[in-house]
């Protein structure tokens, strides 16, 4: 008879891991997502709609762009259907995102899969592939779903505060914040350094998605990156982990 | 307030129709899970999510530190600023490790120069 399964680890280690990760973003999202609320409260949705829409979307530029759209002075009325569509191209970028990271689960099925990666997010995407290829967590669905979980809410509560009291926060103050996330995550990129391949198309991407901006808009984000990852996968690498 | 110039219903479909549609662009991969665990599948992911990470980055930072100097002579400065404070961070991470220390003293170059620029 073989012996029983080892008990799972405690639920505690993983919580107490997602707050060490994802707590600067928690933090920052609360702010840079009042932002969007204001930005929603002046194109005519109310709290509720907003807190909907940041639940599922948790994405400040695309949810920015779409209130642009909405609060157009030439906004005609199927405005509403292209804000739609704008949110849906800036967002691509997910289903690279959350591919990634399912790559990177033990055989999570489709529940825990979308559990693990339904709220992903690209500040959540960024704290969760460092992770799970440096020390990766013992309950590591769980910890992706707490780690997205956790940025959507803090997203969901800047949101509606930001649309209850639209007030304004000190310009310096909000230029901090948002040099805060930029900031960190080259210190989460840093966490792969001995990995030179990604650490090369890091680079790539820092350097060429703004160059292709101007050309390419918000595919950018998606197109130069998946063709930098296709060239390099031509180099032969014996390292490569 | 102001009046809202659409239907209830039509800001409740960009509502439903953004935050939905995006969860279901997220759900794609979870369905197609067998075609993604193959190793060169995986390296392919991998290596385009760092280049994901590095263009969020670069396009972020050159973004937050153009709010530093808009409206001044040195407006090219300003991005610069930015990304400088981010690649401060990467290599004392890179060479130091952890996150949270490397975060502070980049952010503290950053708003250095926002008090000396913006007053």
């Amino acid at each position: 008879m073989s012996a029983s399964p080892p008990a799972p680890p405690p639920i505690g280690e993983t919580i107490r891991l997602v707050v060490r990760d994802a707590l600067v973003v928690i933090l920052t999202f609360v702010v840079m997502f009042m932002g969007v609320g204001r930005a929603s409260a002046e194109a005519g949705l109310n709290a509720l709609q907003t807190a909907f829409m940041t639940l599922f979307t948790v994405a400040a530029p695309a949810q920015a762009a779409a209130m642009q759209i909405l609060d157009s002075d030439t906004a005609g009325a199927t405005a509403w259907v292209a804000a739609v569509v704008a949110v849906i191209i800036v967002n691509l970028r997910f289903m690279v995102m959350a591919a990634s990271i399912l790559g990177r689960l033990p055989n999570p099925g489709v529940a825990k899969g979308i559990g693990a990666i339904g709220l992903i997010s690209a500040s959540s995407f960024a704290i969760l592939l460092p992770r799970l290829m440096g020390e990766a967590p013992r309950r590591p669905i769980l910890y992706c779903g707490l780690v997205g979980l956790a940025c959507s809410l803090s997203a969901v509560f800047g949101a509606v505060l930001g649309h209850q009291i639209a007030t304004a926060v000190p310009v310096l103050v909000g230029t901090a914040l948002g040099a805060m996330i930029p900031i960190y995550f080259a210190t989460l990129i840093a966490r792969q350094g001995r990995h030179r391949i990604l650490m090369l198309n890091a680079l790539a991407g820092a350097v060429l998605v703004p160059l292709a901006a101007p050309l390419l808009g918000s595919f950018s984000l998606i197109v130069v990156p998946l063709v930098v990852s296709g060239l390099t996968l031509l180099i032969p690498s014996s390292k490569e982990a | 307030m102001p009046d809202p110039a659409f239907a209830p219903w039509q800001l409740w479909a960009v509502a439903a129709g953004g935050g939905l549609g995006t969860l279901a662009l997220r759900l794609i991969p979870v369905f197609g899970q067998n075609v993604i665990r193959g190793e060169r599948t995986r390296a392919f992911l991998d290596r385009a999510g760092y280049g994901i990470l590095g263009g969020i980055v670069s396009s972020s930072a050159l973004k937050a530190g153009a709010v530093l100097t808009a409206g001044q002579g040195l407006a090219g400065a300003g991005p610069w600023i930015g990304l400088g404070c981010a690649g401060l961070a990467l290599l004392l991470a890179l060479w130091r490790g952890g996150t949270l220390l490397p975060t502070g003293i980049g952010l503290a170059v950053f708003v250095t120069a926002g008090l000396v620029l913006m007053g």
